[in-house]
């Protein structure tokens, strides 16, 4: 379908390949091309996080810039206030391990947050396609794609394996496998497998559906309808999954540090 | 049997299959409906402890919905990355 000249793209696509990076033939992972060069491909979810990656920086960089006792200005109130919202969200459940995962829960909870909620403010973007020029989004919801959930699902199983390491030694933790009794063994392996399948797959899940099904809607109503179940699909499911997934997270470090103290 | 019908008989059957897996919505519907409503029987005896409630309340929630989220991966995979289509090459 043409509109002004311009191919209306697919609605319900995966990440496309923006540009790719020339590697030599041998090189690992390499996606071959046609023409038989090998490219790295980087697609619009590694584009996307990028862009958040640098909006982040900047933003902390500017907001921690020139902080004061006596003269506290509007937006380190409001920095301060965010400060404390995290301060309180990872202490609510770490209780004494706050300090030690302060850092990478909070970074967690704001990177998810952006990047759920990146698809409500819709900038446009020019492509070149095999049948013409395409008008669509430039940014697509990192986590609306697979490798970026699991990616950070693996990082959060690094955290809660090193947590459990850490207070019982690796044999107290395969000892605790066998808990209650020794024939509980793959039962327990699937447990701690399901963990990181679990919270990467709900929020692939949710962020892909809430796309597949506002692109449906509008391919069956005009925009006047399906415009507003962006404020459910994008900003509420975005904000209370990017909770859920830091809270599972915090979760799961609890049960493995148990009733250990910090020192 | 030619490839037209072996593939006309997959994507039908996917689309079925899509839509059956989908039925699993049923239980966590009922399960977080059920979580919310003690949760408001809790807030209406104990109005102080509202925050924690609630967000043990989600917490919940967002676990037994391990089971929707499963089944609706099962049919995005079936729509949008068939494994049976590939395999018929």
């Amino acid at each position: 379908m043409k509109l002004f000249g311009l191919v209306k793209p697919p609605l319900v696509e995966g990440p496309g390949i923006v540009f790719g990076i020339p590697v030599p033939h041998n090189f690992p992972l390499a996606y071959k091309l046609a023409d038989g060069s090998a490219i790295l491909p980087v697609t619009t979810t590694v584009i996307t996080t990028w862009i958040i990656m640098a909006f982040l920086v900047l933003l902390f960089r500017w907001g921690t810039k020139d902080l004061s006792l006596e003269n506290p200005s509007k937006k380190q109130a409001f920095f301060e206030t965010l400060y404390h919202f995290y301060d309180s969200v990872v202490g609510q459940i770490l209780g004494k391990w706050k300090d030690k995962y302060l850092v990478y829960i909070s970074s967690l909870l704001t990177f998810l947050f952006i990047s759920n909620t990146i698809t409500f403010f819709p900038v446009p973007w020019l492509s070149r396609t095999d049948v013409g020029w395409s008008l669509h989004y430039l940014f697509r919801a990192p986590t609306a794609d697979l490798n970026t959930t699991v990616g950070l699902a693996l990082i959060t199983t690094m955290a809660f394996l090193s947590a459990a390491f850490a207070t019982s030694g690796p044999v107290g933790y395969f000892k605790g496998l066998l808990e209650p009794f020794p024939l509980m063994l793959p039962l327990n392996i699937v447990g701690e497998g399901a963990k990181p399948v679990n919270i990467s797959m709900r929020l692939f899940g949710n962020m892909f559906a809430g796309s597949v099904i506002l692109g449906l809607l509008y391919k069956a109503a005009p925009a006047v309808v399906p415009a507003p179940l962006h404020l459910y699909f994008d900003l509420f499911s975005g904000a209370i999954q990017s909770y859920v997934f830091t809270m599972l997270t915090m979760v799961y470090i609890q049960g493995a540090l148990g009733d250990a103290q910090p020192e | 049997m030619d490839m037209l019908t072996a593939k006309t008989i997959i994507l039908a059957a996917s689309a079925l299959g899509a839509g059956l897996a989908m039925i699993a919505g049923l239980g966590p519907g009922i399960g977080e409906g059920y979580a919310a409503g003690k949760a408001v029987e809790s807030v209406a005896r104990q109005p102080e402890a509202r925050g924690d409630i609630i967000s043990t309340m989600v917490m919940g929630q967002a676990i037994s919905e391990s089971t929707g989220i499963y089944s609706l991966v099962i049919a995005l995979i079936l729509l949008y990355a068939n494994p049976f289509l590939s395999k018929l090459g």
